[in-house]
Parts: structure tokens; sequence; C-alpha cells
């Protein structure tokens, strides 16, 4: 093998063989397709990975809840869940209220979220989606804190210190078919991006207490917010503990409500992979071209170590080689300007907010490649650079020696 | 009864050029003994080179039979004949067909690289002061004058040792003087080596020098 590698760097690893512009050409096509496909795929991954953080960050990995909400202290119904799954870590009451906030005329729908200011912190990760101002949500002049979104923030028009009302319908207690209101008054003490663009335009957070009190349901709440220890086991998890605890109760992950998007994206992926890996091999017939041209330039060199007992499959194994390394230059240069791209785009959407948040229910992708991605277009790129060098490989391996020494 | 090194009986090879087929060696037959030097000599065409390169397993003969030391080489393998050619054949071309990309002393050592043995790197240097060219092992063939091209592959052709040497006009392309050089090189070198030499030449005055003498004239040996 030693051999092999020695000819190939010396035959086509040149100066002179490298400034031919078929393998500076090979070489690019190879490059431009992986690249491609590694920015596809860490969009895909990129938008996977957003919308996991933040449906993890901010609803937690379960929610265990119950139709008519829960009324025994939370303590008690957070000991039975641990005392049936050891992997549940954490858990914190939440309650949440459909409601809407007004300001100068403009009235806007919103979703009020009432969270343990003591044990939330334990289960989701808000503080690091924490754009201005702080989490305080205690009573302080009077007023309790509220934290709202990015989106919602502008919509109003508010921002840290100024405040804002809630209003929440309540069922009419004379008449049934009408609503009564039940409001309250908060100070904006932080602005939060929570990555989910219906969340930054609806999301309220503030104080469990508070939330009961406008919903006038005492000590009730919705349900638990669980840490576990693995994200990914959540689905198998909550599939367990419905068991286990059996109705009414309910136990929803935090990929269940937008499995329909993380499956689209994994189909997508896939198709995206093919779609693109085409550019690959379009590239690869641009190798087998350029392998066969430089196996007929070396033809008379190969026939000359043949005429000293140079074995044909050692000939084959040469072009092999070849197509590996530039199977590994490309793939290297392709990795390399893929993620050039993938600076780039995240800089530009920082910049310019590239993706309609209205539209695709992020409006930020932090781009990222998986490592199985990472491994598929490396593996593929390099079987298909290796596969380009069987052609010439063949041809110049069952050539006689005489028919290439006959050339000169 | 000894056998010849190499047998070659009733060797036919013709080749086909639109749609007409041209004979190049009819009924060809020839051995060559341990020791001994033969020239072959003809006109342009006559088919020297076929059979030398038939005689040196780079070609295939369309018909007939090919025995070293009394072993047929008929039914070898690309693995066996790349051996063979490896332990027991140095060829010379008429062109050098040194490899650019290596410097002298790697193009000598070649031979051992190719079939993944220790290189005799002495050997290789000594072969190189005898061709008058130890002061460039460093050089590249670009940076060398033909001669001194043809001096190299002389040395690359005997590096292994070989029982038999094959040479197809290696004066061919030279001037006199570097041609009159490479003549006695390959002389010394094929006595000290004991190796027998087979040599392709249109040069009268090289022919006197070989025990053995035989023309080719229209794919048959001269009568």
């Amino acid at each position: 093998m030693k051999i092999e590698w020695l000819l190939m760097r010396r035959f086509f690893w040149n100066k002179e063989a490298l400034s031919t512009r078929s393998t500076l050409f090979a070489l690019l096509g190879l490059s431009l397709g992986v690249a491609v496909l590694y920015v596809a795929l860490s969009v895909l991954s990129g938008f996977e990975k957003t919308l996991k953080n933040s449906l993890i960050d901010v609803g937690g990995h379960l929610k265990l809840v119950k139709r008519s909400g829960h009324q025994e202290p939370w303590q008690e119904l957070f000991a039975q869940v641990q005392a049936l799954d050891q992997k549940v870590l954490f858990g914190t009451p939440f309650l949440t209220l459909e409601g809407v906030t007004a300001t100068q005329g403009v009235v806007q729908g919103i979703l009020i979220q009432g969270l343990d200011e003591k044990t939330y912190s334990k289960v989701l990760k808000i503080e690091d989606r924490l754009v201005q101002g702080t989490l305080d949500l205690t009573k302080k002049d009077r007023l309790f804190g509220a934290v709202i979104g990015t989106e919602l923030a502008s919509r109003i028009g508010k921002t840290v210190g100024d405040n804002i009302t809630l209003v929440v319908p309540r069922f009419g207690e004379l008449e049934t078919t009408g609503y009564r209101r039940s409001m309250g008054q908060f100070q904006i003490r932080g602005i939060l991006d929570m990555g989910k663009y219906d969340w930054n335009e609806r999301l309220v957070v503030i104080e469990l207490s508070e939330a009961q009190r406008l919903a006038e349901v005492k000590n009730r709440y919705a349900g638990l917010m669980l840490k576990i220890s693995d994200a990914d086991a959540a689905e198998n998890m909550a599939v367990e503990l419905i068991t286990k605890l059996g109705p009414p109760h309910w136990v929803r992950d935090w990929k269940s409500e937008h499995e329909n998007t993380f499956a689209a994206v994994q189909i997508e992926r896939r198709i995206i992979f093919f779609v693109v890996f085409i550019i690959i091999i379009v590239a690869a017939f641009s190798l087998v071209s350029n392998l066969l041209l430089q196996s007929m330039q070396k033809i008379s060199e190969l026939s000359v170590l043949k005429s000293f007992g140079m074995r044909s499959r050692q000939v084959i194994r040469l072009f092999f080689i070849q197509g590996l390394a530039l199977g590994l230059a490309g793939v290297s240069l392709g990795l390399i300007l893929g993620w050039l791209i993938s600076v780039g785009l995240t800089f530009y959407q920082a910049r310019f907010g590239l993706i309609a948040g209205s539209v695709y229910q992020i409006s930020n992708i932090d781009l990222s490649v998986r490592a199985w991605d990472l491994l598929a277009i490396i593996i593929s790129t390099l079987l298909i650079s290796v596969l380009s060098g069987a052609i010439p490989a063949l041809r110049a391996a069952r050539l006689l020696p005489s028919e290439g020494l006959k050339n000169d | 009864m000894i056998e010849p090194l190499l047998k070659a009986e009733h060797l036919f090879k013709s080749f086909h050029k639109n749609d007409t087929k041209l004979e190049i060696l009819k009924d060809v037959s020839m051995e060559i003994n341990r020791n001994e030097s033969i020239c072959i000599m003809g006109s342009s065409g006559a088919g020297k080179s076929t059979l030398l390169q038939i005689l040196g397993t780079l070609d295939t003969a369309d018909q007939g039979e090919l025995k070293f030391e009394g072993q047929s080489l008929q039914n070898l393998n690309d693995e066996e004949l790349s051996l063979f050619r490896a332990e027991k054949l140095g060829f010379i071309f008429q062109f050098h067909h040194l490899l650019n990309e290596f410097n002298v002393l790697e193009n000598v050592l070649m031979p051992f690289w190719i079939r993944g043995l220790d290189p005799d790197i002495t050997y290789a240097k000594a072969l190189l002061e005898q061709v008058g060219l130890s002061n460039r092992i460093d050089h590249f063939p670009t940076q060398l004058s033909g001669g001194e091209c043809q001096r190299v592959a002389l040395a690359r052709a005997l590096v292994k040792k070989p029982a038999l040497i094959l040479a197809d006009e290696p004066t061919g392309n030279l001037d006199s003087q570097n041609g009159s050089l490479i003549q006695q090189l390959l002389f010394d070198l094929q006595k000290e080596s004991s190796a027998a030499l087979v040599v392709v030449t249109h040069d009268e005055n090289m022919a006197r020098r070989f025990s053995k003498k035989m023309k080719l004239v229209d794919g048959h040996w001269a009568r």
C-alpha cells in the first residue's frame, strides 16, 4: 500500500498536476456539493434543535395535567410521580390561562403562564432567554412582576418598567352565557426571547399565586412541569406515567405538541440529503473524467512500472486511493466552505432576520450539524469518490504494458 | 540436457487496423541461453519490438508458447506474471521512461518498492557509480541529459540482478558518443551480472558485439 500512496502523491498531487483545471474543477464541484449538503442539513438540524430547546426551556420535558386541575399540594403530587419513576428529577406547578391585554385601543390575545417562582428554574431554562430586565415576578411597589415575549412587547409598545394590564374572562355567576372579567395590573420586569414565535407573541409569565387569583381557582393549579434525566426519553416516559397514573391524569411530552413538525423535519432531512447528494454524484462524474484523464497521462509510467513487476491490483489501488484523496480534499474543503456559509447565515439572520417567525414558528435558527449527518456526508462522499476511481482503475489495470509503451 | 533460459515456440502475432489484418510475427521460434547475448535486427515494422515485448510478457502472442527455464508462461495470472517480470527480467526501452516525479536514486530503487521489498541501496548506488552518475542521485530526470537518463534506466534494469535483460533499441534516441557509452556499459554490466541479453537494434556496429545475431524479415527469421 505504501508505494501506491507514494505514487499517488508524486503523480497526482504535484504542482503541475494540481494546476490542471480539470482537477480543480472536479474538486470544486465536489466541495460545493458537500458545502450545500452541510448547510442544508445544518438548517434542518438547527430548526429541530432550536424548536426542541425552545419547547424544553419554556415548557419542560413533561407536563402532567388533569382536566379539572389539581388541588392537593403540588409537592405531594410530585412525590407520587417521583415514586413511580426515579428518572423524574424536578417538578414545578403551573397554571395556564387564556386572556387579553389592551393598550391604547389595541387588544391582544395572550397566554398567561403562572409559575412557582421558587421552583420553576429547576425545570425551565428561561433565564437564558432573557433579552432585557430580570425574571423577578415578586411584588414590588404594590405590583407583581410579569415577563413578556419580545414580539408582544413590540406589539403593545411596552418595555421593562412599564405596567401591563391582564384580563382573564370568567363565566358569569348569574348569567351562564355571559362573561365577566378578572383583571390585574403587573409591572413588566423582563423581556424574553422564547425561541418560538407564537410564545414571543402571546406568552406572559407571572407568579402562580397571581395566576390563581386571576383565574379565581384558589390553590388549584393545572399540573406539573417535569424535568427528567433524558430529554429524548420523554415520549416513552410520558406513556409509562400515563399508564401508571391512569385517568383523569394526562402526560404530554415536549415533542407531542409539535409531533407533525418533527416528523416533517425527519422526512425533509432524508429527502434533502438525497436531492442534494445528486450534486455530489454529478461532481463525481467530473472526478471520473479527471481520473480517466490522469490515467491516460500516466499510462506510459504505469506500463513501465508494470514491466518492473507492478501488479494490476496495485494499479487499481492507486486510482482508488487517488479517488479517496480527491474525496478527502473535496470533503474537507466542502465542510470548511459549508461551515463558513453557516457562520455567514447565522450572522446574516441575526442582523437582518431571514426567517418569518409567523410562518416557520421560529424566527431564528441556531444552525448546527448533527454528528450523524456529518458522518453521513463524509462517508457517502468518500464512498462515491472512491467508486469514481473504479472505471479509470480497471481501464488502466487491464491495459497491457506494451500498449502504454507504444504511446511514446 | 540444459534447458534454455527462455524458449519461444511458434509465435504468431497480428494486429487489426481498419479491418485489415497485419501479421507481425509468423511462426517465430527462438531460444535464449544463460550468459548469451543476442541481437535482433530487422527493418522497421519487421516485428522486432513486438517479439521483444512478447518475450518480456509485456504483450501476448496470438499463438505459440513461451517457456522460462522449462516452465510455460502461458497460463500465468497477473500476479504470477508480475512476479516473473520483477524477479527475472530487466527492461531497457528506446526512450528511458524514467519517472519524472522521482529522483535518480528513487527511479533505480523503484523495482524494489513496487514489490514491497527492502531496497538494496548499496548496490543501486554502486550501479549509479558504474554508469557515472553517483554525483547525480538527488537529481530529477528533467535535470539530466538524454544519455544520462538512459544510463539511469540501465541501472534500474539491472538493480534486481535479472536473469534476462531485454533492451529495445537502447541507443536509438542517443547521439553516437552517448550510444557508444551505453553500449559499453550494457555489455560490461551484462558480463558482471551473468545475465542473458537480448537487444533489438538497427545499429550494425553494435550488432557485431553480440554472440548471436538474428534478423527478422516480414515476421520470419531471415534464412
